[in-house]
């Protein structure tokens, strides 16, 4: 493999849309069980996570891909983590 | 079986509706005109009466919700994507 | 020039680069997911068509109720927590009688003994063990399930195949959004197709034509799919761990709808065959399966599963209570009552298989799957040509297009071919679906090597393609005796449509060997001419 090949890894862009969404999205799925309403059936806040998770994805990923202000988009999923990891440290300690 | 049979006269219609639209479209005509300047007589139509007819391919939804009939609706919808791109391709008049 | 014209530009090409990567690093494993998924909507017909079978709906003239009674007596008490029964593709019952362990994979499976039952109710087979392995091991299953597991994980070991399978979804998802996004004559050019000089089609054309009517579908297949994989693969552990502190079971008791610790005091059920025939009186339709739970209890049920009929799309599980024989409910796909989840799952299962009207809906979504899968040949192949102008003779990207592209359905008629011939020489038919697929591989990744010109190449791995397509249905007949005239007196929709699919592709495979031959004459007569024109209208 050419070093040419393996530009992409020094890519800023790369990092935020690749494995940072991915990573955000899949935690925003797990404290999504936490939060979302489980409805009288008491399936919602299992299926609702796991049916959203790739729109979820979809949306971060098209977002963090073509924003022109990439720093703005490290907020965003900086934000998001924070929130997140907030709302899954209350469920497991709180 | 009876759901089926309902659906097929709208994918008959649909496969109609887009046989017209296909003939009248003028992209394709110009596009064909390049390679037989010659042949003139061509179906047109207003822009108007083609987005109207290409409206009516959603009309088909109503009865079909009406009826109940939701595996018609996706089959309608599977059926309209799979014509369209069939009757695409099939090669220009002129060419 | 503005601002925004600036970032509408920058926005297209970073569209257009997004598009294309995601194309070609992975489009090939796309290619594969998309042609046995397509093939996989019919894995029903082809696993009937493979034992040259068709339903004898035996579930409704075998005295069940007394069979039950009968193995009943020769299982273990443990085995008797859940009973299902279907009919296999080759004219028996099977009756699974089983509980749930955790097998050494992790995963939560069930585990007892599978008894083959005959129409007469003779026991033609049994085996204990883990519900995985014995479906594993599955004979009559065996090519069926083998196609399938191509489409679902590509044959590499759990949870990896789904996470790619996953992965591949999430890329196509990309790839059918940044395509939408950045043609900005979406439907002006609808219908154009503009051929080049030699009267081929234009292959951007193509690509974005067959694209854009089959964006809708493509989003809807490809988010289905994800959604798919990634909840087997790690959504449902991972949510198991958040909203049941990791109690795996528990999830599944209220994903499944039951009440944990009920009574286990002996009751005697009522008659099993009566409620089934109740169940097929109220949908019209004969069942695909039964669930039996703790039969021969107090809190013995029946759950009674009826694919999609009369208009709608999604599942019907009839529940019975049997110690009394009444109707209790339609259960919902997951938990016990109709929720939001349970309702866009019992419509995710429709939009991505297919399969809620018959044959009639799955000509269609594999016409959807068709039109995709030329989506994704001809981006790849687009590729190929824009950067293949100046390149060696060796062409290594159009070379590993048609390896893939002629090459994958290749290896799939082989491996039904294995299934007949080890069928038929009484070999393990489970080893040896795969092993032909296999060596096919191998066969035509040496060809695909050792050819040099690749128009010979794509030409010689169609034919095989079409011969194979003629042989199968041979082989079929071969192995069994029903010939097309049986197959119409006996109503084997499945067998025929299988048969007369396989002839139309061959004849499909001939006409283009014919047509690529018409090309290549044609092509040599205008060589010195050529090479111009075609870059000028690539470019």
């Amino acid at each position: 493999m050419t070093t040419a090949t393996l530009l992409f890894l020094k890519n800023q862009r790369f990092w935020l849309s690749g494995p940072s969404t991915l990573l955000v999205s899949l935690e925003i799925m797990l404290a999504m069980a936490v939060w979302f309403p489980a409805g009288i059936g008491n399936v919602n806040n299992i299926m609702m996570p796991l049916i959203m998770f790739p729109l979820i994805w979809s949306v971060l990923f098209f977002y963090t891909y073509l924003t022109p202000v990439m720093q703005r988009a490290w907020w965003l999923l900086l934000t998001l983590v924070a929130i997140n990891s907030a709302i899954l440290a209350y469920q497991f300690l709180g | 079986m009876n759901h089926l049979i309902m659906t097929l006269p709208f994918i008959l219609f649909a496969g109609m509706i887009l046989l017209i639209l296909m003939n009248t479209d003028p992209r394709r005509q110009q596009a064909a005109r390049k390679f037989a300047p010659k042949s003139s007589t061509r179906l047109t139509l207003s822009s108007a009466i083609r987005k109207g007819l290409a409206l009516s391919l959603l009309l088909p939804f109503i009865p079909l919700a009406l009826m109940n009939n939701y595996a018609g609706i996706l089959m309608y919808a599977g059926a309209l994507t799979v014509i369209g791109w069939l009757i695409a391709e099939l090669p220009s008049k002129a060419s | 020039m503005t601002d925004k014209t600036l970032n509408t530009r920058s926005k297209s090409k970073a569209l257009l680069s997004l598009h294309s990567w995601s194309g070609i690093v992975l489009g090939m494993l796309l290619f594969a997911v998309i042609f046995t998924g397509s093939v996989a909507v019919v894995s029903d017909e082809i696993g009937e068509w493979s034992n040259s079978n068709a339903h004898q709906q035996l579930m409704l003239s075998s005295n069940m109720d007394a069979t039950i009674k009968h193995l009943a007596k020769r299982t273990p008490a443990e085995y008797l927590d859940e009973i299902t029964v279907y009919e296999s593709h080759r004219q028996q019952l099977v009756y699974f009688f089983h509980t749930h362990r955790q097998n050494p994979s992790g995963a939560m499976d069930d585990y007892g003994i599978q008894y083959l039952v005959t129409p007469d109710g003779e026991i033609a087979q049994q085996k204990e063990g883990f519900g995985s392995d014995i479906y594993a091991e599955d004979d009559a299953n065996a090519l069926s399930r083998f196609l399938v597991a191509i489409h679902t994980e590509l044959h590499i070991p759990a949870p990896w195949g789904l996470i790619l399978t996953g992965i591949l979804g999430l890329a196509m998802l990309i790839a059918a959004v940044s395509g939408f996004m950045m043609h900005r004559h979406l439907f002006t050019d609808i219908f154009t197709i503009r051929k080049q000089r030699d009267g081929q089609a234009l292959k951007r054309d193509s690509h974005t034509v067959a694209g854009t009517w089959s964006i809708p579908f493509a989003i809807l297949l490809a988010f289905t799919g994800s959604f798919f994989s990634f909840a087997t693969a790690f959504g449902l552990p991972a949510m198991a761990v958040v909203a049941f502190g990791g109690d795996q079971e528990a999830m599944m008791h209220t994903l499944v709808g039951e009440a944990e610790n009920q009574s286990k005091a002996p009751q005697e059920s009522v008659n099993l065959d009566m409620m089934i025939a109740d169940s097929v009186e109220r949908q019209s339709s004969v069942p695909s399966f039964i669930t039996l739970s703790h039969w021969g209890t107090e809190s013995a049920s029946l759950l009674v599963f009826f694919m999609p009929d009369k208009g709608n799309v999604g599942y019907e599980q009839l529940v019975y209570n049997a110690s009394n024989g009444d109707f209790v409910e339609y259960k919902p796909l997951v938990g016990t009552v109709p929720s939001a989840g349970s309702a866009i799952l019992s419509l995710i299962y429709p939009i991505h298989f297919g399969t809620f009207a018959g044959l009639f809906s799955k000509i269609i979504w594999i016409s959807l799957g068709v039109a995709a899968c030329y989506v994704t040949v001809t981006g790849l192949q687009l590729y190929a040509y824009r950067n293949e102008k100046h390149e060696s003779s060796w062409r290594w990207f159009s070379r590993f297009n048609v390896w893939g592209f002629f090459g994958l359905p290749l290896c799939s008629l082989s491996s039904a071919v294995g299934f007949f011939i080890s069928g038929a020489a009484g070999a393990n038919q489970s080893y040896w679906t795969p092993m032909a697929f296999i060596i096919a591989a191998a066969l035509i990744s040496l060809l695909s090597v050792s050819i040099r010109n690749v128009l010979t190449l794509k030409q010689l791995l169609l034919s095989a393609n079409g011969v194979f397509c003629l042989a199968l249905p041979i082989f079929r007949f071969s192995h069994s005796d029903v010939g097309p005239i049986y197959a119409i007196q006996h109503n084997m929709h499945a067998l025929m449509f299988v048969d007369l699919s396989l002839i139309a592709m061959a004849t499909w495979c001939f006409y283009c060997v014919f047509k690529g031959e018409k090309f290549r004459q044609t092509q040599s007569t205008q060589q010195p001419a050529m090479p111009v024109s075609t870059r000028e209208i690539a470019k």
